[in-house]
């Protein structure tokens, strides 16, 4: 108990390296490790006060000046070394790089969400510039987030097209930024798969708000414009309807499940981190569409304001993310919408508190 | 030389593309075989040490090599993103070789 009251700046065990153990370690090491973060509020307060002190002093939101972007994208010309050459900087005209300006466009258009929606400047709110790489290796079939800037490659052109072509998966990629500056999920097992559900949830919001789409209009689905024709799917993942993106001869079934009934234990992919977001995911799409209207004016703010939420720690299950939502739903928008997101998580067999 | 090659991790999860693939150099033509042990030796495999992988990264892949080269094994787990060029070098022909196998081509397809 001693340990797990300290500040980070003073315990024995970095956050970073608990982090790293409960992503890698064995099982008894995962669960030491999760278990000192879970009791390290501590931490968490101590950042949060930390941060609102420093933006007091420099972030917009406090001024009348609209946010601005900066951006920069550079090609690692198909090697692996980061960030590679700059390609075009803020204020630069395209490149007629496709995937150069494409990379540049969505990290826009996302900047672009995050403030006009949320009054968010970048993905630390305040202002931090968005770097992206793009031709990362050779048919590189893959996109990442390094945990400073975006990392894109230029995928097979057989199974994969350029990864830059779809703005979900951009606006994924950065919303890793913001949730690592936020609650930043232990990215393992349910915290990891609500860090993988709020990157989708957010992905698909920014697709939804460029093409003015109602929750009813819009496609639920993520990376559809990455795979071919060859490919027999739709999209990487849906939110509306898990497990049914893809069933492909080479790439597999989509084996995401949409309920707790389907939760996959599993030690692949950090605790099965890209599977049991499903889960999650449908629990959105389910409250969006209750609620109605544009999914990002109040589900999107109620998943917003919870990763913001002091009281949700970096270890949080899927019980504990729901049981947030319902008080952010009641607190930002009353009895109604909280029912909506209560009946969501009910659908999709979350064990939330009771009222 | 026998080669046990897999991928976990990314930015989806595709079950046909985690299962391990098994490149045995017995069944592969020589040039090929000949190709695989100068990038196992210049990714100084049996000897490297791969650095730890950032907490931060997310949507990585990781790659698990387990190489038995008769008198030598070793099996190495090798993150994204991978800074050593010789061993994406090596990572880079192992991810060709098995998408020959998972669609049935009958070569290698890296330049």
């Amino acid at each position: 108990m001693t340990i797990a009251r300290r500040c980070a700046c003073c315990s024995i065990v970095p956050p970073a390296v608990l982090r790293h153990i409960a992503q890698t370690g064995t099982g008894p090491q995962r669960e030491a490790a999760l278990a000192t973060l879970a009791t390290d509020a501590t931490h968490r307060l101590s950042r949060a006060t930390t941060q609102l002190l420093e933006r007091d002093v420099r972030h917009s939101r406090l001024t009348a000046a609209p946010a601005a972007k900066q951006r920069t994208i550079y090609n690692a010309n198909h090697r692996t070394a980061l960030p590679g050459k700059v390609m075009r900087n803020e204020g630069d005209g395209k490149t007629k790089d496709a995937e150069a300006d494409e990379a540049f466009d969505g990290l826009g258009t996302t900047f672009d969400f995050y403030w006009n929606v949320y009054r968010r400047n970048s993905i630390d709110d305040a202002g931090m510039h968005l770097d992206a790489s793009v031709h990362y290796g050779r048919k590189y079939d893959n996109a990442f987030w390094n945990g400073a800037q975006m990392v894109f490659g230029d995928g097979d052109g057989d199974l994969f097209n350029r990864f830059t072509t779809s703005l979900d998966v951009i606006a994924h990629e950065l919303t890793h930024g913001v949730t690592g500056d936020e609650v930043n999920l232990v990215y393992v097992d349910e915290s990891g798969a609500l860090n993988e559900s709020v990157s989708d949830v957010f992905g698909s919001l920014v697709k939804q708000y460029a093409k003015s789409q109602t929750a009813a209009k819009a496609d639920w689905l993520i990376g559809a414009e990455l795979l071919t024709a060859k490919v027999h799917g739709v999209a990487l993942r849906s939110l509306k309807a898990p497990g049914t993106a893809f069933d492909d001869p080479v790439l597999g079934k989509d084996d995401q499940p949409s309920t707790m009934a389907g939760y996959v234990h599993t030690s692949a992919d950090n605790g099965g981190v890209h599977t049991n977001s499903g889960i999650p995911n449908h629990a959105f799409y389910l409250a969006a569409t209750g609620i109605g209207g544009y999914a990002w004016e109040k589900a999107g703010r109620i998943w917003y304001e919870t990763l913001r939420d002091k009281s949700l720690r970096a270890t949080a299950t899927f019980a504990q993310f729901a049981d947030r939502t319902i008080a952010n739903a009641d607190h930002l928008f009353g009895a109604a919408t909280r029912k909506a997101v209560v009946a969501a998580w009910n659908e999709v067999g979350v064990a939330i508190t009771p009222a | 030389m026998k080669i046990e090659f897999s991928v976990d991790g990314g930015l989806a999860s595709f079950p046909g593309l985690r299962k391990p693939v098994t490149i045995d150099a017995a069944r592969l033509p020589p040039p090929h075989v000949a190709r695989l042990r100068k990038l196992v030796d210049g990714a100084r495999f049996f000897d490297a040490t791969p650095p730890a992988p950032s907490a931060q990264v997310r949507d990585a892949q990781c790659y698990t090599i387990a190489i038995d080269d008769g008198e030598r094994q070793r099996t190495l787990q090798v993150r994204e993103p991978i800074r050593d060029a010789a061993m994406r070098d090596l990572v880079s022909e192992l991810v060709a070789c098995a998408d020959d196998q998972r669609r049935g081509r009958p070569g290698p397809t890296s330049t």
